[in-house]
């Protein structure tokens, strides 16, 4: 999909690789010979691979600052439906803190259950969404964070009309833990994006 | 009342209280039923014997259990009546906001009319036309400007009206768990449980990818104030209106829209 592109996790060196193709897009060909890119593409990478996601994707807009999409799947003790959506979107807003800018709940264009939290912090403007399986009992939760917020609205867009394309496939992970696999998500291919 | 909701863009309390009182009266026809399955059990005429005998123990023994799932019943429907109550009062209102801000939005469009009718006639304005144009481009503009204040205002009323119906809707959850808490199966986590380790992992998840995107993208620059209150950094970055209506609503509308790209 235009303005996404999600980046292999079979291997380390190969995501690390592939982030830094993205970053030297990103930053423009004045940049791209910097050195200090291919330390965050690694140190990126090492971050992604330590903490098992399942996808992890830039988000680019031509009038925004780039954002990274990270996605986790987790086995939750029951389906989620629309009213238990509800109470975890509750939930969230008691417990988020004070970084918590909006909560709402919506659904995708496949119907999955979704919440959607707002933050803005030091560090920068986060949405996560939390899309649930209504049939199985398990969430993908999506966490789409720009650090410098420039255009928030035009990549908050993008990713969205990427998130809507989920599909759940498979089955469930192991309860407790966060899915390592991607396999358990298909739906909208990020590609790259010409500037 | 449509529920298009084309006026507030979005409805505040969903729900409908027709339902949830027929909820309520099913509880009570299953509050009567078990109240009738106890009497008619415990009377057998023309059985008699031993295994008459230790059948009628036997539902006698059963009684108090058959009496506290009455009860429960009971208790459920006097929630949801309450409940419904609540859902009619909030919907009441959800739609009096709705047809205000519909009212709004057609006036706005007159507005803008109006401002776009001013604009050009100041624009051709010549000699001592030029001021009582100035003047009446001014005037629409104003006049613009205050409406679309008060749309803001009662946006902000139904997004409160929004807040305080999940509140609601959430204690009313809260209530119905409670009245399980006894006889609750084994498989049925209470919210708490439910959510507590859902909600922990979201705000690792949270600060994980903050981290990954700082180190990725870079830190985020020290930006210009963009209010007088002196907000800065990131917020100060984000243009008011996004700070009102949130990415949150940009991303919920492309998440409902028709899905782009190969799956």
């Amino acid at each position: 999909m235009p303005g996404v592109t999600a980046v292999p996790l079979g291997g380390l060196e190969h995501t690390a690789a592939e982030l830094l193709a993205v970053l030297r897009r990103v930053k423009g060909r004045d940049a791209a010979r910097d050195p200090a890119l291919e330390i965050a593409a690694n140190q990126t990478a090492e971050l992604a691979h330590q903490h098992d996601a399942g996808l992890v994707a830039v988000v680019e807009h031509a009038d925004a600052d780039p954002a990274l999409l990270v996605a986790w799947t987790m086995a939750v003790d029951r389906a989620l439906d629309p009213a238990a959506a509800a109470g975890l979107g509750h939930r969230l807003s008691d417990a988020g803190g004070p970084d918590i800018r909006e909560v709402t709940r919506t659904e995708t264009a496949a119907g999955y259950p979704v919440v959607i939290v707002e933050r803005i912090s030091i560090t920068g403007a986060q949405l996560q969404v939390i899309v649930a399986d209504p049939a199985r009992p398990r969430v993908a939760v999506f966490t789409l964070h720009s650090p410098g917020g420039r255009g928030w609205l035009d990549v908050a867009g993008v990713a969205g009309r990427f998130v809507t394309g989920l599909r759940f496939d498979g089955p469930a992970p192991a309860h407790g833990t966060p899915a390592a696999s991607g396999r358990t998500l298909t739906g909208t291919r990020g590609r790259s994006a010409p500037r | 009342m449509s529920n298009d909701h084309r006026g507030l863009g979005f409805d505040p309390a969903p729900g409908s209280p027709e339902a949830v009182s027929a909820a309520g009266d099913r509880c009570r026809r299953g509050a009567e039923h078990l109240d009738t399955a106890a009497r008619d059990l415990g009377d057998l005429p023309g059985w008699h014997g031993g295994a008459a005998d230790a059948f009628v123990a036997r539902i006698g023994g059963a009684r108090p259990e058959l009496s506290a799932v009455r009860d429960g019943l009971l208790a459920a429907a006097d929630i949801l009546d309450d409940w419904a109550d609540t859902l009619r009062a909030h919907r009441r209102e959800a739609d009096d906001l709705e047809r205000r801000a519909l009212d709004l939005r057609r006036m706005i469009d007159q507005a803008d009319d109006g401002v776009a009718t001013a604009t050009r006639a100041l624009q051709v304005a010549l000699g001592s036309a030029t001021r009582t144009a100035q003047a009446e481009h001014a005037v629409a503009v104003a006049r613009r400007s205050q409406l679309g204040d008060q749309l803001d205002a009662l946006l902000d009323q139904a997004r409160a009206l929004e807040d305080d119906h999940h509140e609601a809707a959430r204690r009313v959850a809260d209530r119905l768990w409670a009245l399980g808490e006894d006889g609750r199966a084994d498989s049925d986590p209470a919210p708490d449980e439910l959510f507590g380790e859902l909600t922990a992992a979201i705000g690792g998840f949270s600060t994980r990818v903050g981290e990954m995107a700082v180190t990725l993208l870079g830190a985020p620059a020290p930006a210009p104030v963009a209010e007088a209150s002196g907000v800065s950094g990131v917020a100060g970055a984000i243009p008011r209106q996004a700070a009102r209506t949130g990415a949150v609503g940009v991303f919920a509308g492309a998440l409902t829209g028709p899905v782009s790209g190969p799956r």
